[in-house]
């Protein structure tokens, strides 16, 4: 049977992971983007944005190349205008575990994977001793008690992708 | 590409009947496009039964307003906050706590104003879908049996579906333990050539947006 490219469409931008409750409830959501060019970086925070706003979450991060940038909706409006840029800091790349054997290759996905791999690492150990200190000042206390709360997963199939 | 047909299962009756300000707009729409006339949605009866237990454990909430009446009152009492937005915010604590207990007592209005609702299809489970569930539950899914009849009812459904004249459909599915797909983003081989098998396209969102590419031998063309 052919494999099937599940859930690829043609218009809105999707999340590419997910931490959820154990009941489903949203609690962050994750873009990345392999490069941290300006332009994609900013079409990654509306992409977020209008996401954020469609699926009432109200945290969410874009990661692009060595940059993460955290967005947080003070939920005063339902259209995603209350969704804001908190801050921005740097992600050294040394910080990423090696991705998952399987995407290896398909250079977005192995990116992915190596940020997904790193949230599971820090919901882990909540370890943020070796971050520089934008990163931890972004990135302790309630984004990491979001973390372990909930199970880090990705937000579709990366195989459908992958056939791209 | 967009399904004629939609399946659902309880987390999207969850969110539809949960109290009105944690409604999710994405369900609550997936509705209104079915009474538009975009596609027809069906869910497996037994969803609502089991969305009565879920919802008010669900959305009882984990801490009533009780933190947050202290902070206001130990600001007040600090001179942080003025009395004037202090009595506010009482007022508004007042409403969420009445408010909340009560949307929870409604929910069996409104579970049953759903089932009846002219756009919903609600499809009790048949004898093919039992069948179906002892079927697949010999094989190798590591699912609960409440998520293995779902999704008997669901394969079976989506084949009668066909045979009424929709090529394929789509299933909106939140529930990780359903999606075709791990958490690494990679196929569960068993689960994705059942949905393949039956024609159904997984979505893991209730937004049901067009689709790049289906399988050639799905599209009304190839039949």
């Amino acid at each position: 049977m052919n494999p099937l490219r599940y859930n690829t469409p043609m218009e809105t931008a999707h999340p590419d992971i997910l931490v959820t409750s154990p009941d489903g409830e949203y609690l962050m959501i994750v873009e990345v983007k392999l490069n941290d060019v300006d332009i994609r970086a900013q079409n990654a925070i509306e992409q977020l944005r209008s996401f954020m706003a469609a699926i009432g979450c109200s945290v969410g991060l874009v990661v692009t190349g060595e940059r993460v940038i955290l967005l947080r909706d003070s939920l005063k409006e339902s259209n995603g205008t209350s969704v804001h840029v908190v801050g921005e800091a740097k992600l050294p790349d040394f910080l990423l575990p090696p991705a998952d054997e399987q995407w290896k290759g398909n250079p977005s996905l192995e990116f992915e994977s190596r940020v997904q791999r790193w949230l599971e690492k820090l919901k882990l150990t909540a370890n943020t001793d070796n971050f520089p200190v934008d990163l931890k000042a972004l990135l302790g206390g309630p984004i990491i008690g979001l973390l372990r709360l909930g199970e880090v997963r990705a937000a579709g199939p990366r195989w459908s992708k992958a056939l791209q | 590409m967009k399904p004629t047909a939609v399946l659902v299962e309880t987390n999207w009756v969850v969110d539809v009947v949960a109290p009105a300000h944690l409604q999710s707009l994405q369900a609550v729409k997936l509705l209104s496009r079915a009474e538009a006339g975009e596609f027809e949605l069906h869910v497996p009866a037994v969803c609502l039964t089991e969305a009565l237990e879920t919802v008010p454990r669900r959305f009882t909430p984990r801490a009533r307003s009780e933190d947050l009446r202290k902070f206001v009152r130990w600001a007040r009492e600090g001179g942080r906050v003025s009395a004037e937005d202090a009595e506010t915010a009482f007022r508004v604590f007042d409403q969420f706590d009445g408010l909340v207990a009560n949307e929870l007592t409604k929910v069996p209005e409104r579970m049953s104003a759903l089932a009846k609702h002219p756009s919903l299809h609600v499809f009790p489970l048949s004898q093919p879908m039992l069948k179906r569930q002892v079927s697949i539950g010999a094989m190798d899914l590591s699912l609960k049996p409440y998520d293995m009849a779902i999704l008997a009812g669901l394969l079976v459904r989506a084949e009668e579906l066909q045979l009424e004249g929709h090529s394929w459909v789509g299933f909106c599915e939140l529930d990780s333990d359903l999606q075709p797909w791990d958490k690494s983003g990679a196929p569960k081989p068993i689960l994705r050539d059942l949905y393949n098998g039956s024609r159904i396209w997984v979505y893991a969102d209730f937004l049901v947006e067009d689709v790049n590419e289906l399988p050639k031998s799905w599209l009304p063309s190839a039949q």
